[in-house]
């Protein structure tokens, strides 16, 4: 594996490949609000990386908010012409933090178990992930109780790490080596025990920063201990069930499934996201609703990430990224609701 | 990640007889399209029906023949309403099979009974076509079905064939008789109860200790409280009766979400689970 180690100024070299024309380059960047989110961009004085997190996650480029599943052919209307594919191009996500590349990963486990989803399969396929250590968390992150080591992330292609004006760059897989390898580049090689050592320094560093640290090791696999509580009330009672935490987590990936026609025999079938705090998520069609409250619906979105996909996969589908704090209009914070969990289930937090 | 074929590209079937089972329920007879293996399904499993512009829904299967498959679809809501405008000669879209199926390999050589309240008949018609094309395999069948009113009786003119066949019991009952009614009345779940039970009961005579018999049963969420109150009554094994679930469903392939109960998807886990694993999973179906 070949570690490099190059001038902020040379980070082009990095990028510029995926800003020629039918490559998409998305970073965080200013929008038109004046707030950091993942964009395409098309120069890269636009990057801007010295921030927290942006405050919607990444995954709208692999699962896009919607998305066409299959196209009705205009010449023959009972004979559904395949799929989305030719609409999908090669793009380099670059920019992101340990926690959203866990939840790409988590992704990628949940979409292609059993019966592989194949767009996002295929958005996968032709996505370079380059990652980049973590030195600023907000005061919503809790990375570290998820796991997760602000400096250093395995589920990259490639992952930068900054040190002073420069950055430390490593290939993680072979997609990532071999589009190294591609680069005409003139980049000075390091031994990978000064990035290790980099990465450790950050990972140090940002956790300190974080407001806490919560151990959720003693009750992994237990809150179904504690799904018939009464502590979800305090929560579900303040809950609007806007779905917000729901759009701007990570990993919810939640779909809806309908039919639009532009014409009488041209249309296409497609899926946009959905979220589990709605209240006909789970609508029978006799009129019976097994999530029929918000208590049952808030149960589910925490009971989900914490313990279901735990037990499912072995995984929690949480990163601690705390956008679900920051996003939330009453002030439900996640975070607090883990603490809860912990002191029903006898565990002291300290 | 290797390249996949697109799953929600459905395969596309010709309507070739229907038939109004009452007034809300019409069958249709499919031409099994080409693309789909007849011997990979079974009973239990369902189809993601489709009409281009109108939408998708998740129909159980009703019966697999070799070169055909039957689906009864309940008019209820506008995609199903457009469905039942169709008729033969049209066409279908569908795909899978998808789900698990009622788990007819281990239950060679016992007896099955079926309890079916109000449509959920439409899944366990698939087990009785099964059962009568393999009965040397397995000892007794007994269908209980119990439905709304004498009007919402469907596959009237199977349950006539049913009723004349042999190791074959068929009960019916009607929550709400009317005038001329002389049939049972009251919930399917009486059938259960060995002190009304008759001599020619699978449950209670031909099989006392319940060792060879599963039960398989599908109806509203109701119903199937009672039905497990019922069965504890009796002792009845927990690892011998088996629901088939009906949450609401998207994408039939375990991705939309929306049939998720505990760590269970109803369409790729179920939708047919053990009495024993749904006490250790939330009631949310």
């Amino acid at each position: 594996m070949h570690t490099y180690q190059i001038s902020k100024n040379q980070l082009n070299q990095l990028l510029e490949p995926y800003l020629q024309v039918g490559a998409h380059l998305i970073a965080p960047s200013l929008n038109s609000l004046g707030q950091v989110s993942y964009n395409k961009i098309q120069n890269i004085n636009e990057i801007a990386l010295n921030t927290c997190i942006p405050l919607k996650p990444p995954k709208s480029y692999l699962f896009p908010e919607s998305s066409t599943l299959v196209q009705f052919d205009e010449k023959n209307p009972h004979l559904l012409e395949s799929d989305a594919s030719h609409s999908i191009q090669k793009q380099m996500i670059f920019g992101l933090r340990p926690c959203d590349l866990s939840a790409i990963a988590y992704l990628d486990a949940f979409f292609t178990s059993n019966i592989s989803d194949h767009d996002y399969a295929q958005r996968r396929e032709n996505t370079l992930i380059v990652g980049i250590a973590c030195e600023y968390p907000s005061n919503a992150c809790f990375c570290t109780s998820m796991g997760i080591e602000p400096g250093n992330c395995a589920n990259a292609d490639i992952f930068v790490v900054p040190q002073g004006q420069e950055y430390l760059i490593e290939g993680l897989t072979v997609k990532g080596q071999e589009y190294l390898a591609t680069l005409s580049k003139d980049w000075k090689e390091i031994s990978p025990e000064l990035i290790t050592g980099r990465k450790n320094e950050i990972t140090e560093q940002s956790s300190s920063k974080l407001i806490e640290h919560i151990d959720l090791s003693k009750i992994r696999g237990r809150l179904n201990e504690i799904y018939a509580s009464d502590f979800w009330n305090k929560y579900s009672e303040a809950c609007i069930a806007c779905g917000a935490c729901t759009f701007d987590c990570p990993t919810c990936s939640c779909f809806d499934v309908n039919d639009t026609l532009k014409s009488s025999t041209v249309g296409c079938r497609y899926r946009s996201w959905d979220s589990c705090s709605f209240g006909d998520f789970t609508l029978h069609a006799s009129g019976h609703n097994p999530r029929s409250s918000k208590l049952h619906r808030l149960r589910q979105r925490i009971m989900h990430k914490y313990h279901y996909t735990v037990e499912k996969m072995d995984l929690w589908s949480c990163t601690g990224c705390g956008r679900c704090i920051r996003v939330c209009p009453v002030g439900i914070n996640t975070r607090s609701i883990l603490k809860d969990a912990k002191e029903a289930l006898g565990e002291p937090n300290n | 990640m290797n390249q996949t074929t697109n799953p929600y590209l459905p395969s596309y079937a010709q309507i070739i007889q229907t038939k109004e089972e009452n007034s809300t329920i019409k069958s249709f007879l499919l031409e099994l399209p080409e693309t789909i293996a007849q011997e990979l399904i079974m009973p239990g499993q369902f189809f993601q029906l489709s009409i281009p512009g109108y939408g998708e829904a998740p129909i159980s299967v009703s019966e697999i023949n070799e070169k055909t498959l039957l689906f009864c679809v309940a008019n209820m809501g506008s995609f199903t309403q457009k469905i039942h405008t169709l008729g033969v000669g049209d066409k279908i879209g569908l795909r899978g099979p998808y789900g698990n199926g009622f788990p007819i390999s281990a239950s060679t050589n016992s007896n099955l009974v079926l309890l079916a309240g109000g449509i959920g008949l439409v899944p366990l018609r698939s087990v009785v076509s099964y059962f009568f094309h393999h009965q040397d395999n397995f000892k007794n069948l007994e269908i209980l079905y119990g439905a709304k009113s004498s009007n919402d009786i469907i596959y009237r003119d199977d349950i006539k064939q049913w009723r004349h066949k042999s190791n074959t019991i068929f009960k019916l009952t009607i929550d709400k008789p009317e005038k001329d009614w002389n049939g049972n009345t009251g919930f399917v779940t009486q059938f259960l109860n060995p002190t009304t039970s008759d001599p020619s009961e699978v449950l209670f005579h031909l099989d006392k200790n319940f060792s060879q018999t599963k039960i398989f049963v599908v109806g509203p969420p109701m119903m199937l409280n009672s039905v497990y109150q019922a069965l504890a009554a009796i002792n009845f094994p927990a690892e011998h009766v088996f629901v088939s679930l009906e949450n609401r469903m998207k994408c039939g392939i375990g991705k939309c979400g929306h049939c998720n109960a505990g760590s269970q998807y109803v369409c790729l886990d179920g939708p047919v689970f053990s009495w024993k694993t749904l006490q250790s999973m939330p009631n949310e179906y």
